[in-house]
């Protein structure tokens, strides 16, 4: 799919076929773009656990689902569930295991270089100790970490281009980690859920967002970027957009979901 | 089975709010006579009334108008609500209920697997 028109598809998808199945390859494909993903210091602070509907118990699947989850859980047929490793940095630093910028192989590779001030002795002497060792100390810390939502990201990017429909919702953290066995320092970023959808791309409609000029600014914080309203209006039409919510039929077609699914229509 | 009226259940404060989120949502297609009966059996079924119901759901915070979800018995009710769906052999009927639930502020729905 053209890169607009992939954005431009992102809806909060909710309604899913829960009898077609998601095919390996296209989640191997969302996982691969996430590793693609920019990060700080070159370390892999996002983790992700696939996990696959009908290979749960009952009792597994209720452990994931929170008060507003749950007909995602049971109609998706493939849920990833995204963190961020606490202990990526400390891992990066004490072990330098993988090719990060504390193992000083991105300066090796000519990746970071001395036309912008890194050289081996800058990273381990510099950087290591003023900037990455600081607060090792002190343990995993939560507070999200944008690194891990990148990946994610660009995995549902991915998902959508593979003609997916994703939502990405909150799960029961102490659940998922009996269910998935995941680490202490493993903190939720989000689940994401896939599949095919029972709904309409449109999925009611583009959402509704602020105004341009309250989000993006020039220069300033005082200073709203001025918005090319015929760039926008290209924009839509080429594909990055679509029909503000709510579409006409929505409320017969949620209605229409609600009882192919079972869900309560009203 | 308890000794809770349709009138009861009717001028429940929670029936009114509910009746009115639907109608709000959706119009008056959405009213119909049979949510309160279907709710008052219910009712009768745990010996509750629709208020109890939510008080039960939803424990006061610090602020006013401001609720924190009480799981637990969430989850019990959703489990009463499953076994009335067992009795009826009605999903809709159980769906009535879950939608008096829903529209006061407490989300659930049925299991969609076996």
């Amino acid at each position: 799919m053209d890169f607009r028109q992939v954005v431009g598809r992102q809806r909060t998808f909710q309604y899913f076929l829960p009898y077609r199945p998601v095919e390996r390859p296209k989640v191997q494909v969302i996982l691969e773009a996430g590793r693609r993903s920019s990060r700080a210091v070159n370390t892999a602070f996002s983790k992700a656990i696939v996990t696959h509907r009908d290979s749960l118990s009952a009792e597994e699947r209720e452990k994931l689902k929170t008060p507003l989850s749950a007909a995602l859980v049971d109609t998706a047929p493939v849920y990833i569930f995204w963190y961020h490793d606490m202990d990526a940095r400390r891992v990066a630093v004490e072990e330098k295991k993988w090719p990060t910028v504390a193992s000083g192989t991105l300066v090796a590779i000519g990746a970071l270089g001395p036309p912008h001030g890194w050289s081996h002795r800058y990273v381990q002497q510099v950087v290591l100790p003023e900037v990455l060792m600081p607060g090792l100390d002190a343990g995993p810390q939560r507070g999200g970490n944008a690194d891990a939502a990148l990946a994610m990201a660009q995995g549902l990017l991915a998902a959508l281009d593979e003609g997916l429909a994703a939502c990405l919702a909150p799960f029961d953290e102490a659940g998922a980690k009996e269910v998935l066995r995941t680490p202490d320092t493993w903190e939720p970023v989000m689940g994401m859920f896939l599949g095919y959808p029972a709904e309409s791309w449109e999925a009611g409609g583009q959402e509704p967002r602020p105004p341009f000029e309250s989000m993006f600014f020039e220069q300033n914080a005082a200073e709203p970027f001025a918005r090319d309203a015929k760039l926008a209006q290209a924009l839509a039409e080429s594909g990055l957009g679509g029909r503000p919510a709510p579409v006409p039929w929505r409320e017969r077609e949620v209605r229409a979901l609600a009882r192919m699914l079972g869900l309560p229509q009203e | 089975m308890t000794d809770v009226q349709t009138a009861d259940v009717r001028n429940a404060e929670t029936v009114h709010r509910w009746l009115a989120s639907r109608l709000d949502l959706w119009g008056k297609k959405a009213l119909s006579d049979d949510l309160v009966e279907t709710l008052t059996r219910f009712c009768q079924r745990i010996g509750k009334c629709p208020d109890e119901m939510i008080d039960d759901c939803l424990r006061p915070g610090k602020e006013r108008d401001v609720y924190v979800l009480r799981t637990r018995a969430r989850r019990e009710y959703m489990e009463q609500i499953e076994a009335f769906e067992a009795e009826t052999g009605s999903r809709d009927q159980a769906n009535i209920v879950r939608s008096f639930l829903i529209h006061n502020g407490v989300a659930m729905n049925p299991n969609l697997l076996p």
